[in-house]
């Protein structure tokens, strides 16, 4: 009885082997992670007339949001969704700095530019995926004149596998 | 009369020698043959030991004895993973086991062998190889079903260890903009443990050739040992070395030499 089941597990785990397969599920292309948010300031007067002030931080969705940028005199676009709250963008492994123009609107010609300073590091996922980059967000700053843009924070500066949110933008509103 | 008194003593002596052999065998064999089903307490019969009423001296004697012990040194080879790579032979891993019998049913396991991998991706190509020790100790829980059953169930812990290097590592990291970048690691010597826990069967073919089977349930001790490097595909002796946890299996053959002590 035990030679019969001995002999029924070696054969049926010597048939599960395969030949081994490159499957990877981890994104090889580490995406910065920006959020939208809002800051909501709500004036008003209570019922003795004196000011009262609401500010209130929170995710705000935008229509179709557009980042923009130029690489080797080439512009990437990358278009979010109808209602997006966050949306992912490149950054480039060859450069320590990218400039990204902000449409906050594809249908509303409103622009605002967000440039971000980082480092990038070899960082190796696994046999089946290979090496990618990560990076670390060392700045942001907005350039020229801010129409929409209020300020920007620095949520989580290791861009990761991870699809953590790395920077948050503040739309006045 | 003198000589027919002689002769009558001569017997005595006899039947006491004689009476005195077998009761030890038959001590022997109940204290080792568990397929008495008797526990040790049980094993001597009231009417065995009424049998020496006559001879309390001999009780005494049959207790001071000590049973004979079969001491057993097993050494078997595993066939399993040689027979894998034919299917893979990204991964190799040659290793034999040997077992020595502390008590009947407890074994201080020694496993040694050595194995490699090797990662041929377009995105990644290195080699590894490296060498590994396992100690351990197993114990059987199967009672024999008849005498010199020799079949066993075991349940063991093991603590291994692998000495290896993985070679230099090519790869390329996709830039999402447009091409890629080609890069090359340093090699690196490492060693990582483990613990392992085991269940295994081991069956005597023929008189002295065994074969039986392995499972193993491996817990990697030192899983950072290749943080955000390439870590070889296979350790042999433990398995995936990006893995904190892994399953190993072996099928063995092999050959018992006995003695008693």
């Amino acid at each position: 009885m035990y030679r019969v089941v001995a002999i029924i597990i070696f054969l049926g785990l010597f048939t599960s082997c395969n030949k081994e397969v490159q499957e990877c599920y981890t994104p090889t292309n580490v995406p910065l992670i920006v959020g939208f948010r809002v800051i909501d300031t709500m004036v008003a007067v209570d019922s003795l007339n004196r000011p009262d002030t609401t500010v209130a931080f929170r995710d705000t969705a935008l229509y179709f949001p557009v980042f923009q940028t130029k690489v080797k005199d080439t512009i990437y676009s990358f278009i979010g969704d109808r209602a997006s709250t966050a949306m992912a963008v490149f950054l480039n492994p060859d450069t320590n700095f990218m400039q990204y123009i902000l449409q906050p609107n594809q249908d509303i010609a409103i622009f605002d530019t967000l440039n971000i300073r980082y480092e990038h590091k070899e960082h190796f996922i696994s046999n089946d995926c290979g090496y990618t980059y990560f990076y670390d967000i060392k700045q942001i700053y907005g350039g020229g004149k801010r129409v929409l843009l209020d300020s920007f924070e620095v949520t989580n500066a290791e861009v990761s596998t991870s699809q953590k949110r790395n920077i948050s933008v503040y739309f006045t509103d | 009369m003198k000589k027919s008194y002689y002769i009558f003593c001569a017997l005595l002596a006899l039947l006491f020698v004689n009476i005195h052999i077998g009761y030890c065998q038959e001590v022997d064999s109940f204290t080792n043959n568990k397929s008495n089903r008797f526990s040790k307490k049980d094993s001597l019969p009231n009417d065995s030991v009424g049998l020496h009423s006559n001879a309390d001296s001999s009780i005494k004697v049959s207790k001071k004895h000590k049973p004979s012990f079969e001491r057993q040194l097993r050494v078997m080879v595993d066939v399993f993973n040689p027979l894998r790579t034919v299917i893979n032979p990204n991964n190799y891993t040659f290793e034999i086991n040997s077992d020595y019998n502390l008590w009947k049913d407890a074994f201080l396991v020694l496993e040694a062998g050595y194995g490699g991998g090797k990662i041929n991706y377009d995105n990644l190509k290195y080699q590894s190889k490296n060498g590994f020790v396992r100690l351990g100790i197993e114990k059987s829980f199967f009672d024999p079903l008849y005498n010199d059953d020799r079949d066993m169930v075991t349940l063991g812990l093991r603590y291994g260890m692998a000495i290896g290097k993985r070679g230099a590592a090519e790869y390329t990291i996709p830039n999402p903009f447009g091409g890629v970048t080609t890069a090359q690691t340093s090699e690196k010597n490492f060693f990582t443990h483990w613990g392992e826990a085991t269940m295994g069967l081991r069956f005597e073919l023929l008189p002295g050739f065994y074969t039986g089977w392995q499972l193993r349930m491996k817990f990697n001790l030192s899983a950072n040992a290749f943080a955000g490097q390439a870590a070889p595909n296979n350790i042999a002796g433990y398995g995936p070395g990006e893995k904190p946890t892994s399953f190993g299996f072996n099928y063995y053959f092999g050959y018992t030499i006995r003695w008693r002590q």
